[in-house]
């Protein structure tokens, strides 16, 4: 009884003897059923099992034990009648076991028998010394033979039978001695004779030389295992030694552990690979039997591994170092590739083991790849890959990188490259239309090249991603933005966009068109599979892509300008390509920038849309009233604050037109009281009808344009109108006069001929009817000079944002200490920098004014302590 | 030659009918810009023009005449502010809103 239980019946006998006792049964009761399997009651079956199946037993023991001619004491005597002890002693021991195992205690059922024995001898009496001596010079002569590979012409049975009764007598040990004595006399003579007189040749030849050694010695093995297979299972094999490997051993300590021939032979297998490098023939048969016979040496991890894989490193280092400095980065990684390539090959077409395969790799990654990592990160020549767009070659390295999980490292040499790209096209003072076109161009190409060639892997998206915002929010100021810092991608994708959604399709420029890159890059574009693009799709793919570059710009607010302006010309004018593609493009500015951004957009189209209702009513009105109306009007009102500051230009309206226009006005102040309307003429466009001396022509003009034209009514063609009197009766400031005559008389269809010829216009000019004023078409719009920005409209537009900017710093930083009451003068401008950041920011010299200026203004005062204090 | 005007796009912006340097006498804001609670200016933000000829944002006039002090009178000249009828009828932002 354990412990515990003694201790458990202790505390319960605390309480009564009963208890105890039944702690007891209740202790035994598991016994007895634990032993139950082991009762006699279950036994039983066992052993009834085994009579039945006992029977064949003993004849089967027999039928061995007649192999050893040795009969069993208390053996089955009623089988054998007969026994022929033979000739062969019988005090083996083996015999012993073997027979008892075979011979089960159930003979009682047989009866006496007498035993007869036939041919009886005393046992033989032979000195085993004499009998070791007779056999040993047989089986000595037949090894002499073997080893001289001599005809075997004796019967290796006999000396096996002759071996088998060394054994039995007990002399194994001195058989082994002797015959180990005699292979090393034989491998140690003329065996390692044959290898050593290649000693003076190449180290292949040495191999060469070993293995020729090997294979007969291998063949000759294979009698010795024949002869001797007795004493190695039933001597050797319970010593755990076996003769096979006695005579590796011997092999290998005699010849190949030679302190002369062992680097020979070693070496000699590493030629051989060093030859397979060197791009020559390689006797593969000889390399795989050099494998196999270090195999089976046990000695390819000890001897040979760690000289190939030296050798290797030697080969691999130099070739790294040689081809790093000869060739250029893509030959490099595909020569660094091959290498690796064909290195494991061999390894697995001569079934090297893993572990070289292992340190192989690992070798060769090293030395291709970690140390030669300067070369492969290398700015100039990754640089010169990007701008290739070598996509394969670009994934070759990054696969390269990858193995040694260094893809990351090509991160400062990429987005160097993007941003230096990038700079010198956003900066990029003669091309600026180009600008969004090339971004797009490069962004799909790095795009490409990041989801192939760097297999989508994130740090360098992230990258790719960084380097773009960098280069995009980057300011200068220029000429191009009017010597305001505001950023130039943002008044470009506006124009861009305005450029689609004008144009629908058709505008898409050609290198960014889908239908002109898609045989190209089937492959690439894999997740934009569908093969037919209405137009939608196709323009709202590529409003799609710019929004990606908008997403990169940081100061929002020029965008917002530029984009008002043409959204503003769309709608005016009816310029829009589509309807959805102008709903789409606001829901996804709305998305990215926020409710606050669109909110005035919104109101753009909603205007739109009131004005049209507008527009029924009042016809229908007119109608009831059979009001008749001259000229077919339109009006678009609009809520000024929601729209671009339009400058009133004066100007003589026509008499009909005036009355037209009074009757809308009267209308609606009727309709809206409180309200007056302030006409934009200058946004004005009709269209006319125009009698040509060659035809009637319907025109489509600005509305100064039509001022102009009706003064030439009824003129004779050869009447000429001079400038002066052009500028009374239109009443227009000089610079819309000439604009509007410039686009009548210079451009490329000229209602109007100036005089004298010229592309400006002068105070000194006169005009008159173009006689000759033909075009195929007969609906011709020459009202592009309204649709088109000019330089002064471009630079107030820039200005304008410049000087809001200045307001919404002046508004953040009124919020900032409103927030804070008193904050220094460095966190303050962190502040603004984070809270003006997505309309854009000034630099820190423009927030500095803007602080000095709410001083002045006495929003914020300065403290002794040098803190800014909110005065409220 | 000859030329007609067949169709006439015209393009007008419509503001609030009133003297172009003036401000709302209690917010002090330009009558086209907004209150100072509203963010844009226009139908959002109307004006309201009372009897009295003075005007006011109308969100400006209903919060002041909403205090128990300003006893619904004009705050510029201390008249009972009532919206001009007629404009309140036809202003579709303003019509129940003259404060009773």
């Amino acid at each position: 009884m354990s412990s515990n239980q003694a201790a458990q019946a202790d505390k319960k006998r605390k309480h009564s003897d009963r208890t105890i006792k039944e702690l007891f049964t209740s202790q035994q009761k598991p016994n007895v059923s634990g032993t139950a399997p082991l009762s006699p009651s279950s036994k039983r079956p066992k052993l009834g099992s085994s009579p039945a199946e006992a029977p064949p037993t003993p004849e089967k023991a027999m039928s061995t034990a007649s192999m050893y001619h040795f009969p069993s004491k208390r053996g089955n005597a009623p089988t054998s009648e007969v026994i022929d002890l033979g000739s062969s002693p019988d005090n083996s021991p083996a015999r012993k076991n073997g027979v008892r195992k075979t011979t089960p205690n159930m003979a009682a059922s047989a009866g006496p028998k007498k035993l007869m024995v036939k041919n009886f001898r005393p046992t033989r009496t032979v000195d085993p010394k004499t009998f070791l001596d007779q056999t040993w010079q047989k089986v000595d002569a037949a090894l002499d033979v073997i080893f001289q590979q001599g005809k075997i012409n004796f019967s290796l049975e006999e000396l096996y039978r002759g071996v088998e009764n060394i054994c039995r007598q007990g002399m194994a040990v001195e058989a082994k001695k002797k015959l180990v004595a005699k292979c090393k006399t034989y491998v140690d003579g003329p065996l390692k004779q044959s290898v050593e007189e290649m000693l003076g040749r190449q180290n292949v030849d040495v191999l060469r030389a070993t293995l020729q050694a090997w294979t007969t010695w291998n063949n000759q093995l294979g009698y010795i295992d024949w002869i001797f297979c007795y004493l190695d299972r039933s001597y050797l094999l319970p010593k755990q030694e076996s003769l096979r490997d006695i005579t590796v051993k011997l092999f290998r300590s005699i010849i190949f552990e030679h302190a002369k021939l062992n680097l020979r032979i070693v070496d000699g297998a590493c030629d051989l690979i060093a030859i397979d490098r060197a791009g020559e023939d390689l006797d593969r048969e000889m390399f795989s039997k050099a494998v196999a016979m270090f195999h089976e040496m046990q000695v390819y991890t000890q001897h040979f591994e760690p000289r190939m894989l030296e050798f290797s490193q030697t080969y691999v280092k130099e070739s790294a170092d040689k081809q790093s400095a000869e060739q250029s980065l893509p030959e490099y990684v595909k020569s660094a590739q091959s290498l690796m390539k064909s290195e494991i090959a061999r390894v697995e077409v001569f079934r090297l083991d893993g572990s070289t395969k292992r340190d192989l790799l690992t070798l060769l990654e090293d030395h291709l790849i970690s140390r030669k990592q300067t070369k492969l990160t290398n700015q100039d020549e990754f640089a010169d890959l990007l701008e290739d767009n070598a996509v394969e070659d670009l994934e070759r390295l990054y696969s390269l990188l990858e193995r040694r999980k260094l893809g990351a490292n090509l991160r400062p040499a990429f987005m160097k490259w993007i941003e230096d790209a990038g700079t010198a096209i956003v900066f990029d003072e003669k091309e600026q239309d180009g600008m969004v076109v090339k971004l797009l161009t490069m962004k799909r190409q790095l795009d490409t090249i990041w989801k192939i060639s760097f297999h989508r892997s994130s740090a360098l998206g992230h990258a790719l991603r960084e380097a773009f915002e960098t280069f995009m929010n980057k300011t200068k100021k220029s000429g191009a933005t009017w010597n305001t810092d505001n950023s130039k991608p943002g008044e470009m994708i506006a124009k861009y966009v305005d450029m689609l959604l004008r144009g629908g399709a058709k505008a898409i420029p050609a290198q960014l068109s889908r239908k002109t890159e898609k045989p190209a890059d089937v492959e690439a574009e894999e997740d934009n599979e569908d093969v037919f693009f209405d137009e939608d799709t196709e323009v709202n793919n590529q409003l799609d892509q710019v929004l990606d570059l908008f997403r990169f710009v940081h100061g929002k607010a020029v965008f917002e300008a530029f984009y008002k302006k043409d959204l503003a010309r769309r709608l005016l004018m009816s310029r829009s390509a589509s309807a959805d593609a102008e709903r789409s493009m606001l829901a996804r500015l709305k998305t990215e920038c926020g409710a606050g951004f669109t909110a005035n957009l919104e109101q753009m189209f909603k205007d739109i849309e009131l004005s049209r209702e507008e527009m029924s009513s009042y016809k229908m009105i007119s109608e009831e009233r059979n009001e008749k109306h001259a000229i077919d009007l339109t009006v678009n009102v609009l809520s000024a604050s929601c729209w671009p500051t339009y400058p009133t230009v004066p100007v003589i309206i026509p008499r009909s037109i005036k009355t037209e226009i009074d009757k809308f006005e009267a209308h609606y102040k009727a309709k809206h009281s409180g309200r007056k309307l302030d006409w934009k003429h200058s946004l004005a466009h009709c269209q006319v009808k125009a009698k040509f001396p060659r035809g009637n022509k319907e025109l489509v003009v600005s509305s100064f344009q039509a001022i102009v034209l009706l003064l030439f009514n009824g003129l004779p063609t050869d009447e000429h109108l001079n400038y002066e009197y052009l500028k009374e009766a239109t009443g227009l400031p000089p610079p819309e006069l000439n604009r509007t005559l410039q686009s009548l008389a210079c451009a490329k269809l000229r209602p109007l001929t100036k005089h004298p010829k010229g592309r400006d216009i002068n105070p000194t000019d006169t005009f008159t009817v173009n006689a000759n004023f033909t075009d195929p078409k007969y609906r011709i719009k020459i009202n592009t000079v309204q649709l088109k920005e000019t330089a002064a409209e471009n630079k107030e537009t820039h200005e304008r944002v410049a000087a809001d900017r200045n307001y919404e710093t002046q508004a953040a930083i009124v919020r900032i200490l409103k927030a804070r009451k008193r904050i220094t003068h460095s966190e303050l401008v962190a502040e603004t920098i984070k809270v003006t950041r997505n309309r854009g920011t000034l630099d820190v010299s423009g927030i500095k004014k803007n602080i000095d200026r709410l001083i002045e203004k006495e929003f914020l005062e300065r403290e002794d302590d040098g803190l800014y204090a909110y005065i409220a | 030659m000859k030329v007609t005007i067949k169709e006439w796009n015209a393009v007008a912006a419509w503001r609030w009918d009133m003297p172009d340097d003036d401000v709302c006498g209690i917010c002090r804001n330009p009558y086209d810009s907004t209150c100072s609670k509203c963010k844009y200016p226009g139908d959002d933000c109307p004006l309201l023009l009372g009897e009295c000829n003075h005007s006011f944002h109308m969100h400006c006039i209903f919060s002041w005449l909403r205090q128990e002090a300003a006893q619904e009178k004009c705050p510029m000249c201390r008249q009972p502010f009532k919206s001009k009828n007629q404009e309140a009828e036809t202003q579709d932002a303003t019509p129940n809103t003259s404060p009773a």
